[in-house]
C-alpha cells in the first residue's frame, strides 16, 4: 500500500499495553484520513452512549494522506472523541510537525483507550510506545510542556500534542496544542485530562513511500509556486484577522455578546491595526508555503510582552465581542487561552455571556469575589482588566471560574435554575458549542449551516457563508436553494477536512476554488500518492462520506431533529444597527430550510439516514446500526 | 451626463497596497462597477495583479465590492451602476482561522 502504513496503533491506558490493528486498502479508500477517519475510528472504538469523561470514550488520531509528502499544506491530522461540550462527535483538526512525525513513525491512526491511574504522557518512538510519568509536567502550559518533553527526551525532533493547566483542571472547552497549533474546539483537552493524559509525543524516523514520486513532486512544485502568488496574498500579508473590518463593514462582526453586528471601535481591533502596532513575525505550519499566522505582542500596559499567534476567530471573541478596543488586552486574553490550553472562541464567548449577565444584574460583583479579588470584579463590556482576570479564573478553576469553565450552555442553565433568570437567551451556543464569528442573523444560508453542523455551529465545517457573503444569494432572505447550498458547502469543506488540506490552498490548483477547479487536481494528488484511480466523483464522495459518518455517530448518540437549532438570540432578536439591522432567522424560516437540507442530503424529514443511502456510500455496518 | 461621486473604501490587502483607507471617486452617471475597477486600478497600480486582474477590468475572485455594506457584488456582477453617494467597500474576504 502506498501513502499509508496500513496500521492503526491502539494504546490502553489502564493495562498500559498496546496492539496493532491492520486495515485494508478498501477501508482507507472509504475513510481517507483526517476528520473522516478519526470519526470512523471513534465509531468503531467507543461504547455508544458513554459519558465523554468515561474510559469508554477513546481519543482517536487520524493522520492526513499527504502528511510528510511534498504536497503543500498537507501536514495535518484529525482528532476525534465524543465531545463533552455537545455529547456528539467532537472532531478537530490540527497540523504541522506532529502529523509529519506520526506519519514517519508509520502510524495512520492512533486510538487511546481507558483511563490511567496516574498522570502520564505517551512517547511513540517509531513502533515502540512508552508510558511515561507526567508528574514533572503538571501545571506547565502547552508550549512549555512541549519544550519540557524535548528536554527530558534529549531530542529536539520529538513532537508533542499537549494539554495545559486548563485541561488538567477539566475546563470543559480545554483544547489540545501541538507546534503552536490547536485542535481547538469541542473540548478535547478535558477528555485527555479525564484519562490523566498530559501529552502524546512522537519521534518518527522512517520514510514515506508514495506511488509516483516524480508526478507528486511536479504537482506539488506547481501548487507551491501558485501558493506564493495573488491567490494567497491576503493570507500572507495580514492573515485571517483582516476579517474584523470586513465583517464590521457588512454588519456581521459579533459585538458585545452578539447583541449587534457593528463595533464602533472596529478599526482599533482590526487586523490592519494589529499588523501596524503589534506584529512580531509571520509563522507557517510545517509543509506550508503560505504562512498566515500573525505572531503578535502586547506593547504597552499591564500585559506588555504578552505574545501569541492571532487568528480572526479568537480575535473577534476577545475584542469586539467583549466590547474591548485595546488589542493589548485581547492579545493577553488569547495568550491565556493558548498557553493555558483553552478554546479561545468558547472562552471569549463565555466571558461575553458573563459580561451581559453582569450588565443585566444576573451576575454581580459578589459573584466574582475570590482570594485574589476580594472585592469582586466589575465585569462590564470593555473592561479588559476584568476580562483577563476572569479568563485566568476559568483556567485555574477559581471562584466563578468553575462555573464559566463549563461554557455558556451549562453556565446559563445553572444560573437560570438557581436565580430564576433567563440568561439562556444570550447564551451563544448551539448543541452546547459556542458560535462562530459571523453574525448569522445577516447570513441566512450560514444560519442553516450553523444549525445542522454535526459538531455544533462552526465556520470551518461548513462554507455556507460563502454564497451569502459572495453575492450568490440574497443573504437577508430565505429561498428554496438554501438546503442544497448548505449540503454542497458542508461536503465541500469536508473534503478538505478529510484529506486534510488547509482550505487556504483551494485557489492554487487552477485559480478557481470550486469543485471543477479543485477536484481534478486533488484526484491527481491522491493517485500519485496512493496509486489509486480516483476521479472527480470520488472526491465528492469523500466529503459526503465524511459528513455522513459524523451524522451517523450523532444519531447513535441520540441526536434528534430539534438538536439542529440556533441560539435564542439569533432566532428572536433582530439586530438594531448597521447594514444587517432588522434581520434574524425565525423558527419558521429555520424549519423550512432544515426540510430542504434533509431532502438535499437524501435523508428523511426527521433527519435520519435511510439504510439504502448508507449502503450506497459503502457503510453497511452503519446502515445496520442507525439506518432507517 | 451628470457627474456623481462615490466613496471607495479599502480594507485588508487593498488598504495595505494603496496606503489609503478611502478614495473619493468621481464618475459619470451611467458608469458601472467595471469603470470603478478600471479607475482605481489606474489610480493605484499596486492593486493590479493582487486584487484586480492584470487586464485592469475585473476583480481577482474572492475580492468583492459591497455597496453600502448591504448588497454584495462579486467579480461577475460588475454591471451594477453606482449611485451618487454610494459607499463602495472593496473587501478581500477570508475563511477559516
Amino acid at each position: 500500500m502506498f501513502g499509508y502504513s496500513g496500521k492503526i496503533l491502539h494504546i490502553d491506558l489502564i493495562e498500559q499495553k498496546t496492539w496493532v490493528e491492520g486495515k485494508t486498502e478498501d477501508w482507507y479508500k472509504i475513510w481517507i484520513g483526517g476528520v473522516s477517519m478519526a470519526t470512523r475510528l471513534c465509531w468503531e472504538n467507543i461504547t455508544p452512549g458513554c459519558d465523554p469523561y468515561s474510559p469508554e470514550n477513546p481519543v482517536c488520531f487520524a493522520n492526513g494522506i499527504f502528511a510528510g509528502t511534498p504536497v503543500p499544506v498537507g501536514g495535518k491530522y484529525g482528532l476525534a472523541s465524543k465531545s463533552p461540550m455537545t455529547g456528539f462527535i467532537g472532531d478537530s483538526l490540527s497540523g504541522s510537525w506532529f502529523s509529519i512525525a506520526l506519519k514517519r513513525a508509520s502510524w495512520d491512526g492512533v486510538v487511546i483507550h481507558g483511563t490511567s491511574e496516574e498522570w502520564v504522557y505517551l512517547f511513540i518512538d517509531d513502533e515502540r510506545v512508552e508510558f511515561r510519568d507526567a508528574s514533572k509536567l503538571m501545571g506547565l502550559g502547552t508550549f512549555a510542556t512541549e519544550e519540557a518533553i524535548r528536554d527530558e527526551l534529549a531530542d529536539d525532533q520529538v513532537r508533542s500534542a499537549t494539554i495545559g493547566p486548563a485541561g488538567e483542571n477539566m475546563v470543559r472547552f480545554a483544547n489540545v496544542t501541538n507546534d503552536g497549533r490547536q485542535a481547538g474546539r469541542t473540548g478535547h483537552g478535558s477528555v485527555w485530562a479525564s484519562k490523566k493524559l498530559k501529552a502524546v509525543s512522537v519521534r518518527g524516523t522512517k520514510g514515506i513511500t508514495v506511488a509516483d514520486p516524480e508526478t507528486l513532486n511536479k504537482l506539488s512544485f506547481d501548487i507551491t509556486k501558485a501558493a506564493q502568488g495573488p491567490h494567497t496574498s491576503k493570507y500572507r500579508l495580514l492573515g485571517t484577522v483582516t476579517n474584523v473590518l470586513n465583517m464590521n463593514k457588512l454588519g456581521l462582526l459579533p459585538t458585545r455578546n452578539y447583541q449587534e453586528g457593528v463595533f464602533e471601535d472596529a478599526e482599533k481591533v482590526s487586523g490592519e491595526y494589529l499588523h501596524e502596532h503589534h506584529h512580531v513575525k509571520t509563522i507557517a505550519c510545517a509543509q506550508c508555503p503560505i504562512a498566515c499566522e500573525q505572531m503578535s505582542m502586547a506593547k504597552t500596559g499591564p500585559w506588555d510582552g504578552a505574545m501569541t499567534g492571532i487568528e480572526y476567530e479568537c480575535l473577534f471573541a476577545n475584542s469586539s465581542n467583549l466590547g474591548i478596543n485595546d488589542l493589548n488586552a485581547s492579545i493577553r486574553l488569547i495568550e491565556v487561552a493558548d498557553h493555558g490550553g483553552m478554546d479561545a472562541m468558547s472562552m471569549g464567548i463565555t466571558i461575553s455571556w458573563a459580561m451581559e449577565s453582569f450588565e443585566k444584574g444576573v451576575l454581580t460583583k459578589e459573584d466574582f469575589k475570590c482570594e485574589k479579588y476580594p472585592d469582586g470584579l466589575e465585569l462590564t463590556f470593555g473592561n479588559g482588566m476584568a476580562a483577563v482576570a476572569t479568563a485566568e479564573m476559568i483556567r485555574d478553576q477559581i471562584g466563578i471560574g468553575k462555573l464559566l469553565s463549563q461554557g455558556t450552555k451549562r453556565a446559563s442553565e445553572k444560573i437560570d435554575e438557581e436565580r430564576g433568570t433567563k440568561s439562556y437567551q444570550w447564551a451563544m451556543n448551539s448543541k452546547g458549542l459556542e458560535t462562530a464569528g459571523y453574525e448569522a442573523r445577516g447570513l441566512k444560508t450560514f444560519s442553516l449551516g450553523s444549525a445542522v453542523g454535526t459538531r455544533g455551529p462552526c465556520h470551518n465545517r461548513t462554507a455556507s457563508y460563502d454564497p451569502d457573503i459572495k453575492g450568490v444569494v440574497d443573504r437577508f432572505t430565505v429561498d428554496d436553494t438554501r438546503g442544497e447550498l448548505a449540503r454542497s458547502t458542508e461536503e465541500y469543506a469536508a473534503v478538505y477536512d478529510t484529506l486534510p488540506l488547509c482550505k487556504f490552498i483551494r485557489r492554487c490548483f487552477t485559480g478557481k476554488a470550486d469543485r471543477a477547479g479543485a477536484w481534478p487536481m486533488i484526484a491527481k494528488l491522491i493517485n500519485a500518492t496512493t496509486g489509486w484511480n480516483y476521479e472527480y466523483d470520488d472526491i465528492d464522495l469523500i466529503g459526503e462520506r465524511a459528513f455522513t459518518i459524523k451524522k451517523a455517530f450523532n444519531i447513535r448518540e441520540g441526536w434528534k431533529r430539534t438538536d439542529d437549532t440556533l441560539p435564542y438570540r439569533w432566532m428572536n432578536e433582530p439586530m438594531t444597527k448597521g447594514p444587517s439591522a432588522g434581520h434574524f432567522t425565525s423558527d419558521e424560516e429555520l424549519e423550512y430550510m432544515k426540510d430542504l437540507y434533509y431532502k438535499a442530503k437524501g435523508w428523511n424529514n426527521d433527519g435520519m439516514i435511510p439504510k439504502e443511502k448508507l449502503k450506497e456510500l459503502g457503510m453497511p455496518d452503519v446502515a445496520e446500526q442507525i439506518g432507517v | 451626463m451628470d457627474n456623481i461621486q462615490v466613496l471607495v473604501e479599502f480594507t485588508g490587502i487593498s488598504r495595505m497596497l494603496t496606503g489609503e483607507m478611502e478614495y473619493q471617486l468621481p464618475l459619470t452617471d451611467g458608469d458601472v462597477m467595471m469603470d470603478v475597477v478600471r479607475a482605481i486600478g489606474r489610480k493605484f497600480p499596486t492593486l493590479v495583479g493582487e486584487v484586480i486582474e492584470k487586464n485592469g477590468e475585473t476583480l481577482i475572485p474572492t475580492n468583492l465590492f459591497s455597496v453600502n455594506g448591504k448588497q454584495i457584488l462579486n467579480e461577475k456582477q460588475l454591471q451594477y451602476q453606482p449611485k451618487d453617494g454610494d459607499r463602495l467597500i472593496l473587501l478581500s474576504l477570508l475563511a477559516g482561522g
